[in-house]
């Protein structure tokens, strides 16, 4: 249950009366089915802007994106997301469990199905118990959790995430990224992840794409060869973790 | 310790109503001015008017008249305010001509439904359903209208459908603004209801009293004014519980930020 | 040639569209539609009503004597309001007693008590008057004591250590924080006050626009009846749009 992505020549541009501003610049790259890939560059560079092309939301200049060879024309079918602004991203009139059933609106399933896909979602990222309660009775590391629950019900082919740990303190972050190291080996989702953590991005990626320059182009993917099991202290520590750092961080600060 | 706390707040608010009653009472005891009978004399005509079947041939039906176009305005004003507000162009063409609508005073509309539909039944219901639409209509409009981008993107994304989005995510989350309008709403639909009655064909508990005051009866003109202003005020109550359940969701979630 | 002729056609503003299919509605109804025949004004009748209404100098000194009743009831609530407000608000116990009070009589509508007020002033100015003061003072008093109360806790307290009296703490302190309070409890005053003055006229008989639509009504003329509302409509507009340029020109602080 993967999926390949490939950006071909994407380029966009915003329009405002007052001028007109570049963004990306003849962007292309293929994510390989089944691999973690990280976006990582300066603010402002157009990461988040390149996913929203990769969602559907925003529909590049020129160029064209696709899913398994389907070009992309509103959200394609078995994505889904995880934005940074959990507290916006989960509906707070609703309980953790119908904001998880959400999404399945439109999936043909009995009750049963969607209560057990609740179920197994929430106890795939370690929150069962909370079904009934508000997204906001929740610590800000358990809301992520759920948006995370919310992404895996739809049992996605692609997972895209925007600074997904952005807002939880640091030992949170640490436990998010290790759980979603876990859905990757137990679904193996093929996940596109905004960061502007290098670490993180090194920690969590297969692949690493440097958007750099203005309009942004991609500078370079680096491979991460740090082994297949990662580990939060052994990993971390290791030379080649401290190498591939600071390669990716001398390029996001164009020192390289 | 909460409950003591709460049980104090209700102890304090409650001795200077209770004084100025108990003022009125005293003071009105011997009452000459016939204008402002003694409170005591008020009172045993109240219970005699109003805990017998006065109470079902007077006031019943301007409650009825009440819930049913209160009903009828909460309905136009909901749906047409979230049909009109999730369309950019709709709301371009018509949020200033009900703006102007609004306007115009409510009590002010009714002579013009008198016109329209004659002094009875209809032009009640009529009336009090225009009243009450207006402000409903706009703050669901408004509500509809300014839906948080990131909830509606995570919806699009999740392939819910445009009818999905509108009621499952924009309605919703435009809730707390749509409850102002309904509060508006109620208040204004009960002015509206008496106004009907006093203007309109005389029954009803409007009627009913400002005919009291109009043949100077003054002591059922005063049980009329006093009764009148206890149902304002209990509909009132009755609004803000519903809305406190209602909007458990959005309190709570003031109450933490 | 074609571009230049497009340029210069003017866009129509949506609401008068609107407006004008109103109109246009209006009177076919009234006169080839249902209501043809009854005693439903056209829009072309209204409209001339209305016209002639503008040139009469009793239209003007019907206006004239709501305004007097609004803006004398108006100056009388917000005298006593905002003093009271000010003063209830600096005490904890006076609030909580009086909280109760106010928001009975606050949510009791004032068309309720023109009985008695008939009994009481007869249909004059006077009774419009009370009606207005009657219909804005206490909202407007718990709206300047809410305000008090909401005063910055850690200003205060700074300025206790200072050794700064109540009357400084008051003037520096309370007043401004009560200022914005005030500012919009005054704005929605000020269109009640017009409302109760036209509701005076046309349940109690008070004098003005409100007796002159009885009156028309009564005595079936419907087109000055419609002309009548029009204008009423027409005078709401201006009194919100006057109130609030007025605060926008002299308390800016107020929308902050």
């Amino acid at each position: 249950m993967s999926t390949e992505i490939s950006i071909e020549h994407v380029s966009m541009e915003f329009r405002t009366p007052e001028e007109v501003k570049h963004v990306l610049d003849d962007v292309s790259y293929s994510v390989t089915p089944g691999h973690f890939v990280s976006i990582v560059g300066p603010s402002g560079v157009g990461k988040t802007t390149l996913l929203r092309i990769l969602t559907g939301l925003t529909q590049p200049t020129s160029g064209h994106v696709a899913v398994d060879g389907v070009p992309v024309k509103g959200s394609p079918a078995g994505l889904a997301v995880v934005l940074q602004d959990y507290t916006r991203s989960l509906m707070p009139w609703l309980t953790v469990e119908k904001n998880i059933s959400l999404p399945l609106l439109n999936e043909k399933l009995s009750k049963a199905e969607i209560k057990e896909r609740i179920g197994a979602s929430l106890e795939e990222v370690g929150l069962s118990g909370v079904e009934r309660s508000y997204p906001w009775q929740l610590s800000g590391g358990m809301q992520q959790r759920v948006s995370i629950a919310r992404a895996l019900a739809v049992r996605p082919r692609l997972l895209i995430m925007d600074e997904p740990f952005a807002s939880v303190d640091a030992q949170t972050r640490f436990d998010l990224e290790d759980l979603v190291l876990k859905v990757k080996d137990d679904f193996g989702i093929t996940t596109l992840m905004v960061t502007h953590d290098i670490d993180e991005a090194v920690y969590l990626s297969d692949e690493i794409v440097v958007l750099y320059g203005k309009p942004a182009k991609v500078r370079d993917v680096v491979p991460v060869d740090v082994g297949a099991s990662r580990s939060q202290i052994e990993t971390r520590n290791s030379q080649r973790f401290a190498d591939l750092r600071t390669h990716v961080y001398a390029m996001v600060r164009g020192l390289e | 310790m909460r409950i003591t706390k709460r049980l104090l707040a209700v102890l304090i608010g409650a001795w200077l109503p209770i004084a100025l009653v108990a003022w009125w009472w005293s003071t009105s005891a011997d009452s000459t001015n016939p204008y402002f009978p003694p409170l005591a004399t008020i009172w045993e005509r109240f219970i005699e008017l109003w805990f017998s079947d006065q109470f079902l041939i007077n006031v019943v039906p301007s409650l009825r008249n009440l819930a049913i176009g209160y009903a009828l305005g909460c309905l136009i004003g909901i749906v047409g305010g979230a049909l009109v507000g999730s369309s950019p162009k709709a709301t371009a063409y018509l949020e200033p001509f009900i703006d102007f609508q609004r306007s115009i005073p409510a009590v002010a509309t009714v002579p013009v439904f008198i016109v329209l539909f004659g002094l009875d039944f209809e032009m009640r219901i009529a009336a009090i359903t225009f009243a009450a639409t207006m402000p409903i209509l706009i703050s669901t409009i408004q509500g509809v209208r300014d839906t948080n981008l990131v909830q509606l993107e995570t919806a699009q994304v999740f392939h819910l459908t445009r009818s999905q989005i509108l009621w499952r995510v924009r309605l919703p989350a435009a809730m707390p603004l749509v409850f102002s309008g309904l509060q508006l709403g109620l208040q204004i639909a009960f002015v509206v209801t008496i106004a009907s009655e006093y203007l309109g064909a005389g029954f009803g508990i409007g009627a009913f009293t400002l005919i009291a005051a109009d043949s100077f009866l003054i002591l059922d003109a005063w049980t009329g004014v006093i009764l009148m202003g206890l149902l304002g005020y209990v509909i009132n109550i009755v609004f803000d519980a519903t809305e406190r359940i209602s909007l458990r969701w959005y309190i709570g979630q003031q109450k933490l930020s | 040639m074609s571009t230049v002729l497009e340029r210069r056609t003017v866009r129509i503003p949506p609401a008068l569209v609107t407006a004008l299919v109103f109109l246009l509605l209006w009177q076919v109804f009234t006169m080839w539609g249902p209501l043809a025949g009854t005693s439903v004004p056209t829009a072309t009748t209204t409209v001339v009503t209305f016209v002639r209404l503008l040139g009469d100098s009793a239209t003007y000194s019907a206006l004239g004597q709501t305004l007097l009743m609004a803006v004398v009831g108006f100056v009388i609530a917000v005298v006593l309001a905002i003093p009271v407000g000010i003063l209830v608000g600096l005490s904890r116990f006076a609030f909580l007693s009086s909280k109760f009070t106010m928001d009975f009589f606050k949510v009791i509508p004032p068309i309720v008590i023109i009985p008695v007020t008939i009994l009481v002033f007869g249909p004059t100015i006077r009774m419009g008057i009370f009606l207005v003061a009657f219909a804005i003072v206490f909202a407007l008093a718990i709206q300047t004591a809410y305000g008090v109360r909401d005063a910055d806790v850690v200003l205060l307290e700074t300025m206790r250590c200072y050794r700064l009296g109540i009357v400084k703490q008051i003037r520096y302190a309370r007043l401004p924080s009560a200022a914005p309070f005030i500012a919009v409890g005054i704005r929605i005053s000020a269109s009640a006050a017009l409302v109760v003055a036209v509701v005076a006229g046309l349940i109690g008989g008070a004098p003005g626009l409100g007796r002159a639509i009885l009156l028309s009504q009564a005595g079936g003329l419907s087109d000055v009846t419609f002309a009548l509302v029009l204008l009423l409509g027409l005078l709401g507009i201006v009194v919100s749009r006057t109130v609030t340029w007025i605060q926008n020109r002299t308390i800016f602080w107020a929308n902050r």
